[in-house]
C-alpha cells in the first residue's frame, strides 16, 4: 500500500510512492507522472523506479525509467471493443537499449496485459483482476534473457518459448520449449550445446523467498560436457529429463536430476552453488544403470579414454550407486554386475562374465560386502580361469575373506590376505601374499613369446604390493627350473599398466642344467651346469636397458660342448676367424670337452662391457677347453654395441647361421 | 683410561681420512643438452624460441660425507635418452604435437612450470573437441611423467626427477612459439 502520496492538480499527475512491497517484487522511490492528451500533444506516461528488487530471480534494477504514450484503440480480437494500450522503451542502469515495456487493458480495466520485449523476444503477462489467473507467456526468449537469470553461466545462444500459469496462491504451472541452447561456466569445464528439449514444469513458493522447481522434459538433441565426461545426443534422440530442486538465485539444492533412455539411466542429487568459493556443481549421490553393450561408447567411452584406456570395449549390465562427501571424496559405492566384460585392445586385460556385487565403504564403521565371480580374467595375455572374490569393505579398504584362486595353465596363482585400498595415495593400494603352484612353464613361455621352456613353475612371494604406480615384491621369487634354481629378488615394476613399464630385479641362477637349456634356445648343445648372477637388471617396455650379468659354468660333472655351440659362442663374443688348420680341426670333431665357460656383460647406455675368465694380459677367455683337442675361445672385444649383440643373439635364436666377422 | 679411547678415535679418523668422497653433481649441462634434443625433436624448430642464455653455473649438486681434507673424485653422469622405449615415447609425442600445436597457438592449452601441459582456456572450442583435447592432454602428461622419471632412474638417481623435470620445463618454454602461454612458478599464465 502506498505509504506517502502527493497529489497535485495541474495539467499533470505526479505521484510519488516511497515503497511498494509484494511477495515477488519490491519497488522503492517510485514516481509516476501522467500528462493527459492535449490539443497538440499525445498523452504521456512516465514511470521512474529508483530501485526494483525481485528476490526470487535474484535481480535488482536501479534507475528504471519507462516512457510511453497511452492511447485508446480497438481490441485486435474484438474490434467493437476498445482497450487502453501503452508501449514504449524501458531503461535501467546497466541495461541494454532495446528493451520495451507496455501494457494493454480493457476499457473497464477487467484485464491487464503487460509486455516486456527485447528485439524479437517477448514476455507477456496476463494479470488477473477478478476471477482470472495470471498467465505469463514467453516467446523467442534469447540467450541474453537467461544471462540475467543465471549470470554465473555464459549463455551463448538458444531460444526459449514457454507458458506459465498461476494455478494456486503459491504455485505456477507451465510448459517450456528450448532449442539450440548453448551455455558454459567461465572456465569452460561445464557446458551445454545445441540442447533441444520440451516439457511441463511447476514452480512453487517456499519460505524465505525460496522457490521449488519440478520439471519433466524430453531432450531431442544436444551435447553436455562435465569435466572429463562428454555425451552427445544426435537429432531425433528421446532422452527423458527429470528435475526437482529448491533454492533461489545462484544456490539450489538438487533433490533429483535424472536423465534416461532405453538402456541407460542416471540420477544425481546434490548442490548447485556459485555464490561462494566452493565448486559450482557438487554431487552428493550418483546412481547409474547402463546396458554396456548399447551405451558404453556414448556415456563412458570419453572418460575411459581420458583415463588412458582408449578403444576399450565393454558388455553386460552395470548398475552402480555412489555417495560422495562434501569435498568430493568417495564414501560409498554399491555395484551390481551382470555378465560384464571389459577388453583392452592391446590385450592388457580381458575380463569375461563378471557377475555379482561389489561394495565399498569409507564412511565411519559402515560395512559392505562383495561377492564377485568371473568366467575368465585375462591379464597381460595370461588366461586366468574362473574364480571368485568374497570381501568385506570398511574404512576405505576391501579385505578378501578367503584366498582368491586363479587357475592358469594347469596350475594356479593364489592370492592370500588380499587387501585393496583403492584411494590410498601414499600407502599400498593393493597387497597380497602370492603363491604360484604347478604352472606349466611351456605354456607360460609361449604366452610371453619366449622359447618353449620345459618344466613346471612353483614359487611363493611372501608379499606383493602395489603402491603409487609401482608393483613391488617383498622377498624373493624362487623358481625351480632346469633342475636348478632361479631366485629373483628386489623385483619391482613401475607403471605396470601404464606408459613404458619399467622392471628392475636381481637374478641369481644356480646349478641350471645347460643341456635342456641350450636345446631350448637352439644354441647347439652344452652339457654342464650354469651359475649366474644378473645384478641391477632393468627392462624398459620389457626390453633390457641395463644389467650386470656374470655367467659361469660349474667346475664339476660332465662338461662337453658341441661344434655348433662353439661357433655360436664365438660369434657372441665378437666373432673370430677360424681358418686354415684350426678350421679343419674344428670341423672334424662333433663335440669337445671344456673346463670352464665364463661370460660377463655389463650393459649401460647401449654398450655392453664384456668379460669372461679374466686373463693377466687384459684379455679374457670365454671357453677354456680340456683334453684333446683343446678348444679355447678368447675374447678381445671389450665394448660391444648392445643393439648389435642383441641382433646376433636374436639371429641365433631364430636359427640363422652366425656371421663370423 | 681415556688414552686408549683417544687412540681409537684418532685411528678411526685416520681411516676415514683415507676414504674418498664422491661428489655426485647433477649434470646440468648434459641434462639441458638431452632435454633440448628431445624438445627440438617433438616441437620441431617451428617455435620462435630465443636461444638459451649461456649460464655456466646452473647445476645443483649433491654431496655426501664431505670432510674438508679428504680427496674428492668427480662422478660425471651421462644423461642418456636413447633407449627404444624413450624413442617410442618421443615419436608418439612428436606425432601428437601436430594435433596439439593449433591449440597452443589459440591459447586453449599452455605449458606448466613442472614440464607438463594443461588446458587453459577451452571456452572457444566446440564441446566434442574440448573432450578430445582433455584426453590428449592427459595422454601427453602421462608420457611426459614417464620420460622424466625414467631418465632419472636410468641414470641411477631417482631423486633427480624433480631437477630433470625443471630442466625440461625450461626447454619446453624456450622452444614455445610466439603467442603461446606458459605458467610461471606462481601459477599465473604469461603469453610469450
Amino acid at each position: 500500500m502506498p505509504q506517502a502520496a502527493a497529489l497535485e492538480t495541474r495539467h499533470e499527475l505526479d505521484l510519488r510512492i516511497a515503497r511498494i512491497a509484494h511477495a515477488q517484487a519490491e519497488a522503492e522511490a517510485l514516481r509516476l507522472s501522467f500528462r493527459p492528451m492535449g490539443l497538440e500533444q499525445p498523452a504521456r506516461l512516465v514511470l521512474d523506479i529508483e530501485r526494483l528488487k525481485m528476490p526470487a530471480l535474484d535481480q535488482e534494477l536501479r534507475s528504471v525509467h519507462l516512457e510511453c504514450e497511452p492511447s485508446m484503440q480497438a481490441r485486435p480480437d474484438a474490434p467493437e471493443l476498445a482497450e487502453w494500450a501503452c508501449q514504449g522503451p524501458v531503461r535501467w542502469r546497466g541495461g541494454q537499449a532495446d528493451w520495451s515495456l507496455g501494457w494493454r487493458s480493457a476499457s473497464d480495466l477487467s484485464a491487464i496485459q503487460v509486455r516486456l520485449a527485447q528485439g524479437s523476444s517477448e514476455l507477456v503477462l496476463d494479470l488477473p483482476l477478478v476471477g482470472k489467473r495470471m498467465v505469463a507467456q514467453a516467446r523467442r526468449l534469447s540467450a541474453g534473457w537467461m544471462q540475467r537469470l543465471l549470470p554465473q553461466w555464459q549463455w551463448q545462444g538458444g531460444r526459449i518459448d514457454g507458458r506459465l500459469e498461476h494455478t494456486a496462491p503459491s504455485q505456477w504451472r507451465g510448459e517450456l520449449k528450448a532449442s539450440a541452447l548453448a551455455a558454459q561456466t567461465p572456465d569452460g569445464r561445464f557446458a551445454l550445446a545445441g540442447v533441444a528439449l520440451s516439457g511441463p514444469f511447476e514452480i512453487a513458493n517456499r519460505a524465505h523467498g525460496q522457490l521449488s522447481v519440478a520439471a519433466r522434459s524430453t531432450l531431442t538433441a544436444g551435447e553436455v560436457l562435465a569435466g572429463p565426461f562428454y555425451v552427445g545426443w544426435p537429432e531425433g534422440s528421446a532422452v527423458s529429463l527429470d528435475l526437482a530442486m529448491v533454492g533461489q538465485g545462484g544456490r539450489w539444492q538438487v533433490d533429483r536430476l535424472s536423465l534416461g533412455e532405453d538402456g541407460f539411466s542416471a540420477a544425481v542429487s546434490g548442490r548447485l552453488d556459485n555464490s561462494g568459493s566452493g565448486g559450482w556443481v557438487q554431487a552428493a549421490d550418483i546412481a547409474i544403470g547402463i546396458d554396456l553393450d548399447r551405451h558404453y561408447e556414448r556415456y563412458l567411452g570419453g572418460v575411459m579414454t581420458w583415463l588412458g584406456q582408449r578403444d576399450v570395449s565393454a558388455r553386460g549390465q552395470l548398475d552402480v550407486r555412489v555417495g560422495l562427501a562434501e569435498n568430493g571424496r568417495l564414501t560409498r559405492l554399491d555395484a551390481a554386475l551382470e555378465d560384464v566384460g571389459l577388453r583392452h585392445p592391446a590385450g592388457r586385460y580381458d575380463l569375461v562374465g563378471v557377475t555379482g556385487e561389489l561394495g565399498f565403504r569409507d564412511d565411519g564403521d559402515d560395512e559392505a560386502r562383495t561377492a564377485l565371480g568371473w568366467r575368465r580374467l585375462g591379464v597381460s595375455g595370461l588366461p586366468l580361469e574362473a574364480g571368485r572374490l568374497v570381501a568385506v569393505s570398511r574404512g576405505g579398504e576391501l579385505v578378501a575373506q578367503s584366498p582368491v584362486v586363479l587357475g592358469l595353465f594347469g596350475g594356479s596363482i593364489t592370492l592370500d590376505a588380499l587387501r585393496i585400498r583403492p584411494f590410498d595415495a601414499e600407502g599400498d593400494r593393493l597387497s597380497a601374499a602370492v603363491e604360484l603352484r604347478d604352472i606349466d612353464m611351456t605354456s607360460l613361455a609361449t604366452a610371453f613369446r619366449w622359447p618353449a621352456f620345459p618344466g613346471r613353475l612353483d614359487a611363493s612371494l611372501p608379499r606383493l604390493r602395489y603402491s603409487g604406480e609401482r608393483l613391488t615384491v617383498d622377498g624373493e621369487l624362487d623358481i625351480e627350473a632346469f633342475d636348478g634354481s632361479i631366485d629373483i629378488g628386489a623385483l619391482a615394476i613401475e607403471r605396470p599398466f601404464g606408459v613404458a613399464p619399467a622392471l628392475s630385479a636381481d637374478v641369481r641362477m644356480r646349478g641350471l642344467d645347460l643341456q635342456p637349456m641350450t636345446e631350448v634356445f637352439g644354441f647347439g648343445r652344452i652339457e654342464g651346469r650354469l651359475d649366474g648372477d644378473i645384478v641391477g637388471l632393468r627392462l624398459l617396455d620389457w626390453r633390457p636397458v641395463a644389467f650386470d650379468a656374470d655367467l659361469r659354468s660349474q667346475e664339476s660333472g660332465r662338461r662337453r660342448i658341441s661344434q655348433l655351440a662353439v661357433e655360436q659362442l664365438t660369434s657372441v663374443g665378437g666373432g673370430g676367424s677360424v681358418s686354415g688348420l684350426q678350421g679343419r680341426l674344428l670341423g672334424a670333431f662333433d663335440s669337445f670337452s671344456y673346463r670352464r665357460i665364463g661370460l660377463s656383460c655389463r650393459l649401460a647406455n647401449d654398450v655392453c662391457e664384456m668379460g669372461g675368465i679374466e686373463g693377466e694380459d687384459g684379455s679374457y677367455t670365454i671357453l677354456q677347453g680340456s683334453g684333446l683337442p683343446q678348444i679355447t675361445i678368447r675374447g678381445f672385444q671389450r665394448r660391444v654395441d648392445w643393439p648389435v649383440l642383441l641382433g646376433r643373439l636374436q639371429a641365433m635364436l631364430r636359427g640363422a647361421a652366425p656371421t663370423v666377422e | 683410561m681415556l688414552r686408549p679411547l683417544r687412540w681409537l678415535l684418532l685411528s678411526a679418523l685416520l681411516v676415514l681420512a683415507a676414504c674418498v668422497t664422491i661428489n655426485v653433481y647433477f649434470p646440468a649441462a648434459e641434462a639441458e643438452r638431452a632435454a633440448r634434443e628431445f624438445v627440438d625433436d617433438v616441437i620441431g624448430r617451428s617455435g620462435n624460441g630465443q636461444p638459451p642464455a649461456e649460464d655456466e653455473n646452473r647445476g645443483a649438486h649433491v654431496s655426501r660425507f664431505h670432510f674438508g681434507f679428504i680427496s674428492t673424485a668427480h662422478a660425471q653422469a651421462d644423461i642418456n635418452i636413447r633407449t627404444p622405449a624413450i624413442q617410442a615415447i618421443r615419436a608418439r609425442m612428436r606425432e601428437r604435437f601436430e594435433t596439439l600445436k593449433p591449440h597452443f597457438e589459440s591459447g586453449a592449452i599452455g605449458m606448466t612450470a613442472d614440464g607438463r601441459i594443461a588446458v587453459r582456456d577451452p571456452a572457444s572450442l566446440p564441446l566434442r573437441e574440448r573432450a578430445t583435447l582433455n584426453q590428449l592432454v592427459a595422454e601427453d602428461n602421462r608420457d611426459r611423467d614417464a620420460v622424466y622419471r625414467e631418465i632419472a632412474v636410468a641414470n641411477g638417481h631417482p631423486e633427480w626427477e624433480a631437477q630433470i623435470r625443471e630442466t625440461f620445463a625450461r626447454e619446453w618454454i624456450e622452444r614455445a612459439g610466439a603467442g603461446w602461454y606458459y605458467q610461471g612458478a606462481g601459477g599465473s599464465w604469461t603469453r610469450k
